[in-house]
């Protein structure tokens, strides 16, 4: 894979996503079936709990429309391993109120096999 | 599945095992960090699989840094969630305290607490003058193959090709 942070802006568009069919078939083209992701507070596994885990938080932080991710476009990566952070942007000044880190593990489709998900504040 | 216990604990255990002297304790060391079938990846390097591919590697670094009077050190901020840890380590000067390599890596763990996987990133990669050190063969001949002591050769020889890439492949 070359280009690591249009895939990590991909990967934060599917959080940003108001339309849920649209949410699921970005998720679909994203992670593998059997991928798992792995946050402090959440471990799911597969393209249906991975659509109730990022709607849940879609509902939580985004739609009252006063938040947004963002990538931080600092995506690395080597063999099948990649990571970037993102923050948690709040729409009403622009600051940054969250910050977090992923790591993936790509399956040799190129889509997500494991996603390691870490929030720093 | 619990909570990890004692992040900071398993880094400090993980960086230890680099700065070990004795090659039978840093070959423990790898056997009780890792399991059996661990994989172990870094830029620039191909996946290092199982426990005498790690020891390898990991007798590479200490041997390359560690008489140069450099040390690793973890940065103390190990976090951890599920089967994961992050954190981040350096490598030290003893001359000037000053970091001169700088990375950081997820572990993630087995059932019984070993690493299955070590995912590691370099954000700062050594000044070390890896064209002018002692040949591999000195250096590492007693513990690499011909074919592993050949692809040292070839990076140190070449480092002005992958210094600039850091964590890209």
């Amino acid at each position: 894979m070359t280009d690591l942070n249009g895939f990590a802006r991909q990967y934060i568009e599917v959080w940003n996503e108001p339309d849920a069919d649209v949410r699921r078939a970005s998720i679909a083209k994203l992670f593998a079936e059997d991928a798992v992701h792995f946050s402090p507070s959440q471990e799911v596994r597969g393209h249906d709990e991975l659509a109730v885990r990022i709607e849940n938080a879609y509902r939580q932080w985004v739609e009252p429309g006063e938040h947004v991710f963002r990538s931080q476009d600092n995506a690395t990566g080597h063999h099948n391993v990649m990571r970037f952070n993102w923050g948690m942007v709040r729409q009403s000044d622009g600051e940054t109120i969250s910050v977090g880190f992923d790591l993936f593990v790509l399956a040799e489709d190129g889509r997500i096999q494991a996603d390691y998900q870490f929030v720093d504040r | 599945m619990g909570i990890v216990p004692r992040f900071n604990e398993i880094a400090d255990r993980y960086i230890a095992m680099f700065n070990e002297p004795d090659d039978g304790v840093r070959r423990r060391r790898v056997e009780e960090l890792f399991t059996e079938d661990a994989v172990y990846i870094m830029f620039n390097n191909y996946p290092f699989v199982g426990h005498d591919a790690i020891f390898k590697q990991v007798t590479v670094s200490h041997r390359i840094y560690v008489p140069l009077g450099f040390r690793f050190a973890s940065s103390h901020n190990a976090v951890g969630h599920h089967n994961l840890v992050r954190f981040g380590w350096v490598l030290l000067s003893a001359d000037t305290g000053d970091a001169d390599m700088m990375g950081s890596d997820v572990l993630v763990l087995a059932p019984d607490d070993r690493v299955s996987a070590d995912y590691q990133f370099h954000d700062r990669v050594s000044s070390v003058p890896y064209d002018r050190l002692r040949p591999v063969d000195e250096l590492f001949g007693d513990v690499l193959n011909a074919d592993e002591l050949a692809r040292y050769r070839e990076a140190f020889a070449n480092v002005g090709r992958w210094r600039g890439a850091v964590a890209s492949d």
